[in-house]
């Protein structure tokens, strides 16, 4: 759409979706083949199927795979969650912990950039295609079933606009040069210990 | 709900940024100003929480809406799930209040969304993002969080309050009550 230039901060540039809709778009987005580059970053995370809302089945719409298959297509793909053993929310010790863990490693060995940040609560996500179009949504849905429209009543904004976009990408790079941030290798390694109690107490 | 955004293709050719973005800390001062401000005239907050001895410029967070609760049209929406399941507690309290003070207070089951939203005669402040209203949301974790003052925006996120609105239930002596069975 070509908005004149007197006109062209006249009428709403920015979206309003709930956490249903934030879904779709990221879905859309997901399996775009001209994607090519991805950043999540939210305060949780889990590997749910898309139309269903099922975490931990695996399968073709499932956040994991969609990623995995995405950043296999050439796509840059970054994450950047809360380290699950520096909230006091229980999440640690809880069933959906083993489902997480498993996640990010799947998506490490597809290449793609995990983060774990200590004290993260953002949630941000932003799309670029090869063919110069992006998406960029913030709110308050994680990157769960229950933040995208299985669950909890979210706000989130949208839009499309590049110096929108470019905003929200330079405060995403702020968030990444964190140097409180680990590699997830280095994560991994420094809570082994608590990573294996964590699991052991929800054997399947 | 979903709304579309205008201006959506890439050959758009407006390149002043829409909004800006905040941290916590930010978001708290940017909220703090707007309540202090004389012209107030609607004041809409939506989080799943709300921390009433927060801090905001020298003055608690429920004296500065029991101050504007009266004269301005406040509406506060909170989660039941970041309630306690007791009425004595300290968040029920609060909330009752704020109500006493003139704050129209909502309860939403399933709540999560963090928007507010401030009005003026001429002039308009949206935010959303990360942030509830919180010491950890306003202070301590790593927020994300946009604001602007543009009219047309300000209507979008205005609607999806009215959305918010429309799935909540006023604070009632029966919201106190079916807590108390829960207890």
């Amino acid at each position: 759409m070509n908005v004149p230039v007197a006109t062209a901060d006249i009428g709403p540039r920015i979206g309003a979706c709930d956490g249903a809709g934030l879904r779709i778009k990221i879905l859309a987005q997901l399996r775009n083949p001209l994607l090519e580059s991805a950043t999540f970053i939210s305060f949780r995370y889990n590997d749910f199927d898309f139309l269903t809302g099922k975490v931990g089945g695996g399968g073709n719409n499932a956040l994991v795979e969609l990623a995995t298959k995405a950043a296999l297509n050439g796509a840059r793909i970054r994450v950047i969650t809360r380290d699950p053993f520096s909230d006091a929310d229980g999440f640690a010790t809880s069933p959906a912990f083993k489902n997480w863990y498993l996640g990010i490693g799947r998506m490490v060995k597809a290449q793609i950039d995990v983060g774990i940040h200590p004290t993260l609560h953002s949630k941000l996500y932003l799309f670029k295609q090869n063919n110069e179009r992006r998406f960029y949504a913030i709110g308050s849905s994680n990157l769960t079933a229950q933040g995208l429209g299985f669950g909890w009543l979210e706000c989130n904004a949208f839009g499309y606009h590049r110096s929108d976009y470019l905003v929200l990408d330079q405060a995403a790079g702020r968030i990444s040069e964190d140097r409180r941030i680990e590699d997830w290798s280095v994560w991994d390694r420094r809570c082994k210990r608590r990573v294996s109690y964590a699991r052991l107490a929800h054997v399947d | 709900m979903l709304t579309k955004p205008f201006g959506s293709e890439p050959s758009d050719i407006s390149v002043i940024p829409r909004f800006k973005v905040l941290g916590g800390e930010e978001l708290r001062s940017l909220i703090s100003t707007w309540l202090d401000r004389p012209g107030l005239a609607e004041v809409f907050l939506a989080s799943l929480t709300v921390d009433a001895s927060l801090v905001m410029n020298r003055q608690d967070l429920l004296t500065k809406l029991e101050t504007r609760g009266g004269t301005v049209n406040t509406t506060l929406i909170v989660s039941r799930m970041g309630l306690s399941d007791r009425p004595s507690s300290r968040r029920w309290r609060d909330l009752a209040a704020l109500s006493s003070a003139g704050v129209r207070v909502y309860i939403c089951s399933q709540l999560h969304a963090k928007l507010f939203l401030f009005k003026e005669q001429e002039k308009v402040c949206w935010a959303i993002g990360s942030s509830n209203l919180t010491r950890f949301g306003l202070a301590s974790n790593e927020e994300t969080n946009i604001r602007g003052f543009h009219t047309a925006d300000y209507v979008i996120f205005r609607q999806f309050a009215q959305s918010l609105l429309d799935k909540s239930e006023p604070l009632s002596k029966e919201s106190f009550q079916r807590s108390d069975r829960t207890w």
